[in-house]
């Protein structure tokens, strides 16, 4: 049977993506809001502070802020997988809007477009946060040894 | 006669879907790793009470299957932040450096630089190999300093 283009498959896919959308749109919002050279960001690192050590995502806020004023190379310095997160949310954040206004348009495709993007965003997920979750699983693998 | 599908169920499951790929995000950051629990409960709530409305009121089930699936995985990730973070908060500092090292050196290994740091410090090592320092002469007095160095190379 193929979707119609006010069945629910549809208006639930074009709800998400515009809330996704606005999730990233904000995140980067709060990067250019707060400055990568005056330690005010609001969003601490819990991590440090519970264990005392820094961590593969410790300078992640500042990464960006630096990033949204273009200044790569202290961005690189905040945190090394700073740029590839930030592109992965940048890319995320086009490709939902870009859904949202086209998938009514293309209303008859919903299940094979749903796939794709399911797909590259999973693919696009695991490389951009490859350390963090090499970390987690070592972190933890380590910690149940020891 | 084939059955209309009702919305049933349909926004529970849409905000449950949303609020667990938020902790899936949120679990895979180790600084705030541990918060992810919070959202990955509620959309496991939503999401079974939005599945519990769309089975009684003929609602299609996908959505709050799949936010079901992705909460609970999220769960698990976002449980295992907690585990550490109170564990590693509880013993001494010299272990936990122990624990981190150890983890961040394999982080350090696994990244694609690595290799061509590891060849520049293998060529720099081959460089010091072919130099010999033969002597080292230094001449002071109050007001000049002189140095002189003699290098020779193994290749002479």
């Amino acid at each position: 049977m193929k979707p119609k283009k006010n069945s629910p498959i549809v208006q639930n896919y074009r709800i998400i993506n515009l809330v996704f959308g606005l999730i990233f749109a904000s995140i980067f919002l709060y990067s250019l809001v707060y400055s990568h050279t005056e330690p005010n960001h609001p969003i601490p690192s819990l991590y440090e502070k519970f264990t005392g050590e820094t961590s593969p995502s410790t300078g992640l806020s500042r990464s960006f802020s630096a990033l949204m004023r273009g200044d790569v190379k202290s961005a690189n310095s905040y945190n090394p997988y700073g740029i590839q997160i930030f592109l992965f949310f940048l890319f995320q954040m086009v490709f939902r809007f870009i859904s949202f206004s086209l998938t009514k348009r293309y209303f008859s495709l919903i299940k094979g477009i749903i796939l794709s993007d399911l797909t590259l965003t999973i693919i696009a997920f695991l490389l951009a946060f490859k350390p963090l979750i090499f970390f987690t699983f070592k972190l933890f693998k380590n910690y149940i040894v020891n | 006669m084939e059955q209309t599908r009702t919305n049933a169920g349909q926004t529970l499951g849409i905000i449950g879907l949303i609020l667990a790929i938020l902790s899936l995000f949120l679990a895979f950051i180790p600084c705030v790793g541990f918060i992810a629990i919070a959202p990955a409960i509620i959309a496991i709530v939503l999401s079974a009470v939005g599945l519990s409305q769309a089975s009684k009121n003929n609602g299609a089930k996908g959505l709050n299957i799949g936010a079901l699936i992705v909460s609970v995985v999220s769960v698990l990730f976002a449980s295992v932040w907690l585990i550490l973070v109170v564990g590693l908060s509880t013993i001494e500092d010299e272990d936990i450096e122990d624990i981190v090292e150890e983890v961040i050196e394999g982080v350090i290994e696994s990244h694609p630089a690595n290799q061509d740091l590891q060849d520049a410090l293998e060529e720099l090592e081959d460089q010091l190999d072919k130099i010999k320092i033969d002597s080292i002469e230094i001449k002071g007095d109050s007001i000049d300093v002189k140095v002189k160095i003699e290098v020779e190379t193994k290749e002479k």
